[in-house]
């Protein structure tokens, strides 16, 4: 039989006390089979959970000019928050060392005249992953925006997010893009 | 003149084509070298040149 031992500390003056609450159903607590220090309800469990959640928000620092009918990467500069330091804006990616899924959101919106239609993509590793949104029936303004989970390896994955208009002057507009995401389970 | 403009100026056909199928598709990877020819798989009109495109 395993035994439990309650053990006092030499150096601490202070009596600690186990104490029954108010109920009427008998209950029995089962340590967990670890080291460690258990959790009780007075600990921060939420913050406990979250500190250290890898997590990003990038944007555009400024407006940028692209070609019509062309796949241009959007050149996400400014990050609002990058826990780890995983989104590189000096090349616009997001690479993660953490293995795991991850939500990954990409919001486009862009100006120019005579829009046609606007499709934004994320790439993985350099070549096209999935089609985030493809919208048509525009005149001066577009925008497209969505979300999905993937797996990153935490080592060579990276991803990218693209635009592709078909519209006389189109450009990327800085106050309305953002390419963000989280860790949702390391694995 | 971009990369679009210079093939439509040189197919003058591919005016109405879809450049999002696939089939011709035309990328700029924001690294500072510009617009580039990614895939050209068009059946018969051939890829241009580098001299076409200067």
């Amino acid at each position: 039989m395993s035994k439990v031992v309650i053990a006092g500390d030499a150096s601490g003056t202070g009596t600690f006390t186990i104490s029954a609450p108010n109920g009427n159903t008998d209950r029995t607590l089962v340590l967990p089979d670890e080291a460690g220090t258990v959790l009780t309800s007075a600990s921060n469990i939420a913050q406990q959970s979250t500190q250290n959640q890898v997590s990003f928000a990038c944007v555009l620092s400024t407006d940028q000019n692209v070609s019509s009918n062309t796949w241009t990467k959007i050149t996400f500069d400014s990050a609002l928050l990058d826990s780890n330091g995983f989104f590189d804006t000096t090349v616009n990616k997001f690479q993660p060392t953490i293995a795991g899924w991850y939500q990954i959101n990409l919001s486009l919106s862009m100006q120019g005249s005579s829009i046609a239609r606007l499709i934004t993509r994320i790439y993985k590793n350099g070549a096209n992953f999935r089609m985030i949104s493809y919208n048509s029936g525009y005149t001066s303004s577009a925008a497209g925006t969505g979300s999905f989970l993937l797996y990153m390896n935490g080592s060579t994955d990276y991803l990218e997010g693209y635009g592709y208009p078909t519209a006389t002057s189109p450009k990327f507009k800085s106050s309305e893009c953002e390419f963000s995401g989280f860790l949702v389970r390391v694995d | 003149m971009n990369l679009y403009e210079k093939i439509i100026s040189i197919y003058p056909e591919l005016a109405g084509f879809d450049f999002a199928s696939g089939v011709i598709t035309l990328q700029n990877d924001s690294d500072g070298k510009g617009d580039y020819i990614k895939e050209w798989n068009h059946q018969t009109l051939p890829r241009p040149t580098e001299e076409q495109l200067a």
